[in-house]
């Protein structure tokens, strides 16, 4: 008899044990995956940003390899300059990301002006340079969307329970989305 | 008798972890066809002869450069863009090595009459967009307009070779490995080894000596590993696999036993042969793609 009450202690204790473990693991694990999440966010918005670099630096050569065609569409050009110059001088994620959106309707109109040019688009370097452009709006846009995917999965971790627990306990909040401006969300496409 | 219920309650678990593994996480989206090799000619219009030679230029060229070609050609889109699609299977076939990112993927819509080449991270200095964009005018849609489908991917497939050929593209160091990280994987192997003789041997007596062998061994390593997870997991996955094993060639002896078949280990398959319905089904002479990324790189026409 008092053999299985020392056996029923034991087995008790080792439920106790594994289960304050177990809690510990949950409680470890779920705080490194909100940081391994948050950071992975961080990084690829880093991608996001890269690309726009990557954009802005190409429409130097757009401009210098047009501009002397169409005198009419000096307003693009203007505005592409502005929002150029914004985004140089933004120090905010998000005034960058402002900045970079309102060039991509510029830049989309611009696209729309050189197709309708027969001259423009037969030259070899036009049509080189509208394909690095059009793939730096596409790359932009994977970047952007792949950012969507982590802020979701971040967020779910955040925002469901019991998980939601251990992010409230180390100050841990939901991140935004990326969203695009009305208008820009479609990559300009070029189609000669 | 009872380590036969044993078994048969496994079998649920099993599979159950299987599926959990097969299907990890899926998003709801249009479903990706799976990879049949280098060309994945879904849409059917090229000769099964140019197929061939095709499928083994792209696989030779694999073997000098490391760089993985591929082409998919699909017979409609469903409505979603081709730099969608193109992105999407690229990370679900995993196109090009791992890290390197040195992949390059054709894909051919032809009801929607789109082409796209999509080019992996790695391949973004070497095949630029612009180039790309030229290749698709000069070599694929002449072709591709007068629906010489097969022609048309066929040139340009040797176009995308020949430029990352004559580029200054070098094939992919050998990233080296942490020392005891390479050693690791034999280790455990080993272990497995034992742990499985151990079952083996003593399938008749016990069905559980494989797990706490598999246990200790586990602890013992982890310990030489270093780190908290190591010691956590390495003797609890090492245990658990330990007690399966076990456990199915006890079930599997005891069920050879108790219908008088052999129980010797070459007659047995090494101990399995008894241990119910399964097994693996066989694969394919394509051992797939490398892992490799792509960011939206490369240029798309339509034809």
């Amino acid at each position: 008899m008092g053999k299985l009450v020392a056996l029923g202690c034991g087995g008790v204790f080792l439920v106790v044990l594994v289960a304050a473990l177990s809690l510990g693991l949950y409680v470890r694990s779920t705080y490194n995956g909100l940081v391994e999440r948050s950071q992975a966010i961080d990084a690829q918005w880093a991608q996001v940003e890269t690309q726009y670099q990557r954009r802005f630096d190409l429409i130097p050569n757009l401009v210098e390899a047009t501009k002397g065609i169409f005198q009419q569409e000096q307003e693009v050009f203007g505005r592409l300059a502005d929002a150029r110059a914004r985004y140089a001088g933004a120090t905010q994620p998000n005034q960058r990301a402002e900045a970079a959106t309102q060039v991509e309707s510029a830049l989309a109109r611009l696209l729309v002006v050189v197709e309708n040019y027969p001259a423009l688009r037969s030259q070899e370097n036009v049509t080189q340079l509208m394909d690095e452009l059009a793939g730096t709006e596409n790359r932009i846009s994977v970047e952007r969307q792949r950012y969507n995917e982590r802020v979701q999965v971040y967020n779910n971790t955040v925002n469901r329970f019991p998980s939601n627990m251990i992010a409230g306990w180390f100050g841990y909040e939901a991140r935004a989305y990326f969203q695009a401006a009305p208008g820009a969300s479609v990559a300009p496409k070029v189609q000669f | 008798m009872k380590a036969r219920f044993g078994m048969k309650r496994l079998s649920p678990l099993m599979a159950l972890l299987l599926t959990l593994a097969v299907t990890g996480v899926g998003l709801a989206q249009t479903p990706l066809p799976q990879p049949m090799g280098h060309v994945n000619d879904f849409a059917e219009v090229i000769p099964a002869d140019v197929e061939a030679g095709l499928e083994d230029s792209l696989r030779q060229f694999e073997v000098d450069t490391s760089v993985e070609l591929a082409v998919v050609t699909i017979p409609s889109l469903d409505g979603a863009p081709i730099e969608d699609y193109a992105v999407r299977l690229f990370q679900q076939w995993g196109i090009g090595k791992k890290d390197v990112d040195n992949g390059v993927l054709m894909v051919l819509a032809v009801q929607d009459r789109d082409v796209r080449i999509e080019v992996g991270y790695g391949m973004e200095t070497y095949l630029t967009d612009g180039q790309v964009g030229r290749i698709l005018d000069t070599q694929v849609l002449p072709e591709l307009g007068q629906n010489n489908y097969a022609l048309g991917i066929l040139k340009g497939m040797k176009a995308v070779a020949e430029t990352i050929k004559t580029s200054d593209y070098q094939p992919g160091a050998v990233r080296p490995r942490p020392p005891l990280g390479a050693v690791a994987p034999f280790l455990v192997a080993a272990l497995f080894g034992i742990v499985y003789l151990a079952s083996f041997l003593a399938r008749s007596k016990s069905f559980w000596l494989g797990g706490v062998l598999g246990a200790v061994g586990g602890a013992v390593l982890g310990w030489v590993w270093g780190g908290l997870w190591p010691i956590i997991a390495l003797p609890i996955g090492l245990g658990i696999l330990g007690l399966l094993l076990d456990a199915l060639l006890s079930s599997a002896y005891t069920h050879q036993k108790t219908s008088g078949r052999p129980t010797r280990w070459a007659s047995t398959l090494g101990g399995f042969s008894g241990a119910g319905r399964g097994g693996w089904s066989g694969g394919k002479s394509f051992g797939g793609f490398g892992g490799g990324r792509s960011g939206g790189g490369g240029a798309s026409r339509r034809f």
